[in-house]
């Protein structure tokens, strides 16, 4: 067992230097011809010093100094104990005693050799491969935006159209990549924006497959619960994604942080439709897509099936008139 | 054809109707006519019962002695529709006046008849008036409220386009006018003043629509209903029974389309135009074929019932993509054509999809229904079609019925989906 002084540093309480005492005497103060110098201008060339108290431990004693020993009350004394834990203000400087014998906390697991190697594919993570990417995503949507159109030229919006997703999705990886520097202090831009991009391509080809759904099976109920469930799987592994590559997060703990983002999402989505509900609305809405579908591949009803579509709708909008306005 | 009641409405709805081109030929007996029948036209005001504020500025005639006052639905709608809440009063247009009741209601040809206290008033006899095309007519009336007006104006005959007779009266009627009589100049009432689509074209209300209304109201046991609103739903349901069992009768008239047969002319009162608009420079050809009637039947301020309409899109292309062609074509079939609506009348829309065949064509049918909340068992209805399986060529039709009863919309829904044909 050994006496320990901790100097401390006044804002952060991080510890800035340790002294052991060797011998029997410890001198502190400003001058170079003290134990443990303190660059302190509140601080007495030489302002205290620690020695035995002839009763088999040691004290603090004030050498005469003009600002004093002061401690965690605030309270100026010329001696203190020096019990670990306690804390005494020499000048400007907080000074903590403290055990050899304390036992230091377990050294934290670092992870951050598992993962470049664990979690991208050598061939994904270069530069070559994250740009392909990217492009290759913007092509995508850009090739459905334009089967959307019907104008003789397309070409003025669908640049519009580039510009903007180009930009906001630069924003979007550069503020994750930020956020990587800090954290993991890996720069990942390039992997971000590729994430990003492929993250709206799947979710523009899902626009595509739900269209043609709602064209050869209209007005099934499970279509609206579907194309909910397959956006917030999408925002799920698009944040898991963004995690795998900025924090130093263990699989689980990002899936679900994955899964918290798309409840809350979730929740706040339904409260918002919720708010927004309109009980009245003097314009109809139904499934208009249209497909070029021949029709023999077209699953289609007879005309006779469908007076009970008539009927149900019928009964909709009396119960509707039934309500009062 | 875009008709305005003539009405005054206090607080809104203007109408800027243009002034007559030159008072034609100036008619001398027009300040004969004007001093001999002045003093027989009604002014009638509708006022917010709380306030006490003028909703509803019309005009009015007495038809006898004993307080029957005829006028237009319109300009009472508001008392039918909240009885609690408006009420009705009528003088010579300086004093506010003594107040009237509705006796009796006639929807269809848009006229009331008002009960006031009885009592020897100038009133105008009704009588069938006989008259000729180019017969040289007065109207009288109080438009926009700024005092007894009249206007000089030329017969025109009946309008071809309706199931129910009106008159096209060639002169300027304006808001305010509506419920006033035109007269000849020995002061026999020809019809009633309704409507106008501007620029001197004004439509009247037969004097015999007039005069059966009033031989019902006067009846010997003739009681007023408890709940005008239930004559409203009454005379609606039995309107579109006569009126829509007209359409698509037998023998349906058909118009080729690209390479589509189509239903058109759902009836000999219809009108059909077609045309190809000249979209600039667009890649892709819209031909429109549309079918309407000038019959429309007022029922409140912001709501008119009675209209069938029947429309046909035929899109063509032969520089799109089938891809970019399919994007217009559900572009076409998505866009709202469907008539407006306010929340105390109707309900919201609730529409239906589903791809249907009629044993020669495969078409995406919607079928969008809404319930009157005040008119029980009347409905609107439109049926969207949409003809699949080409590529790049395509077919929007839309078939309109409003106020009709459930029956009615899934008859003709039915009869309009098995009339599409390939060529």
């Amino acid at each position: 067992m050994a006496l320990i002084v901790e100097v401390l540093d006044a804002r952060s309480d991080d510890v800035r230097s340790w002294h052991r005492l060797a011998g029997e005497h410890l001198a502190l103060g400003r001058a170079y011809d003290n134990d443990v110098v303190l660059d302190d201008p509140y601080v007495e060339a030489h302002h205290a010093r620690i020695e035995p108290d002839g009763a088999g431990t040691f004290v603090l004693r004030d050498l005469g100094s003009v600002n004093g020993l002061v401690g965690g009350d605030g309270v100026r004394r010329p001696e203190f104990p020096t019990t670990a834990g306690t804390t005494v203000r020499v000048g400007h400087t907080i000074i903590r005693f403290q055990d050899s014998d304390v036992p230091p906390a377990a050294a934290i697991p670092d992870r951050r050799g598992q993962r470049t190697g664990a979690r991208l594919p050598a061939w994904l993570d270069t530069p070559a491969a994250q740009l392909g990417i990217s492009a290759g995503a913007l092509v995508v949507i850009l090739w459905l935006s334009w089967l959307g159109t019907y104008q003789r030229s397309a070409t003025g919006d669908l640049t519009d159209l580039a510009l903007g997703l180009m930009f906001a999705l630069i924003l979007w990886a550069g503020i994750w990549s930020v956020a990587g520097r800090v954290v993991t202090h890996r720069f990942r831009f390039l992997g971000h924006l590729a994430i990003a991009f492929a993250a709206l391509a799947v979710l523009a080809i899902w626009g595509t497959v739900s269209e043609w759904f709602a064209f050869v099976a209209p007005d099934t109920a499970l279509a609206k619960p579907l194309g909910i469930a397959v956006v917030l799987l999408l925002i799920g592994v698009l944040v898991a994604g963004h995690l795998a590559l900025a924090s130093a997060m263990t699989r689980r703990r990002r899936w679900t942080a994955a899964w918290i983002t798309c409840l809350i999402l979730l929740a706040l989505g339904t409260a918002a439709s919720l708010a927004e509900r309109k009980p009245f609305s003097d314009v109809p809405q139904f499934a208009a897509t249209l497909k070029p579908l021949p029709t023999s591949l077209l699953p289609t009803h007879r005309l006779a099936s469908f007076s009970a579509v008539e009927r149900d709708l019928q009964r909709q909008v009396d119960a509707l008139a039934r309500k009062t306005p | 054809m875009d008709v305005r009641r003539v009405v005054g409405l206090a607080a809104s709805a203007i109408v800027a109707t243009a002034l007559p081109l030159a008072a034609q030929q100036g008619g001398v007996a027009t300040p004969s006519v004007f001093r001999r029948f002045a003093n027989r036209v009604i002014r009638i005001q509708v006022s917010e019962a709380g306030s006490g504020a003028k909703a509803v500025v019309g005009s009015g005639i007495f038809v006898d002695d004993a307080g029957h006052l005829l006028t237009n639905f319109h300009v009472v709608a508001d008392v039918v529709q909240h009885p609690d809440r408006y009420h009705i009063a009528f003088g010579d247009g300086h004093t506010p006046g003594d107040s009237a009741t509705i006796l009796a209601i006639d929807v269809i040809h848009d006229l009331a008849v008002l009960q006031a206290p009885t009592g020897p008033r100038p009133h105008f006899t009704l009588a069938a008036a006989r008259v000729h095309q180019g017969d040289r007519l007065y109207s009288l009336g109080y438009p926009e409220d700024l005092g007894l007006a009249i206007v000089e104006g030329t017969y025109n005959g009946l309008l071809k386009h309706t199931l129910y007779p009106k008159l096209h009266f060639t002169g300027s009627l304006n808001p305010g006018m509506s419920g006033g009589p035109t007269i000849t100049e020995d002061g026999r009432v020809v019809g009633i003043n309704v409507s106008t689509a501007g620029n001197q074209l004004s439509f009247l209300v037969p004097v015999s629509d007039a005069i059966a209304l009033v031989a019902r109201a006067t009846a010997s046991g003739y009681r007023p209903p408890a709940r005008m609103l239930d004559d409203v739903a009454r005379q609606m349901m039995t309107y579109q029974d006569v009126y829509l069992g007209r359409l698509f009768t037998d023998s349906t008239k058909t118009v080729d389309l690209g390479p589509y047969r189509v239903p058109t002319e759902p009836a000999a009162f219809f009108r059909c135009w077609g045309d190809a608009p000249d979209e600039g420079n667009r890649p892709y050809v819209r031909t429109v074929h549309r079918c309407s009637t000038d019959d429309e039947v007022y029922l409140a301020s912001d709501e008119s019932s009675g209209v069938v309409e029947l429309t046909h899109e035929l899109l063509t292309s032969t520089s799109l993509s089938v891809a970019r062609f399919y994007a217009l074509y559900t572009a076409t079939f998505a866009r709202d054509n469907t008539p407006s609506g306010n929340e105390d009348e109707v309900t919201s829309w609730r529409c239906a999809t589903r791809n249907l065949t009629n044993g020669t064509m495969a078409l995406r049918t919607v079928l969008c229904l809404r319930a009157y909340r005040k008119l029980a068992g009347l409905y609107d209805g439109v049926i969207k079609v949409a003809a699949l399986g080409t590529r790049r060529a395509g077919l929007v039709s839309t078939l309109t019925l409003s106020g009709a009863s459930f029956a009615n919309i899934q008859r003709l829904t039915s009869r309009f989906l098995r009339e599409f044909q390939w060529r």
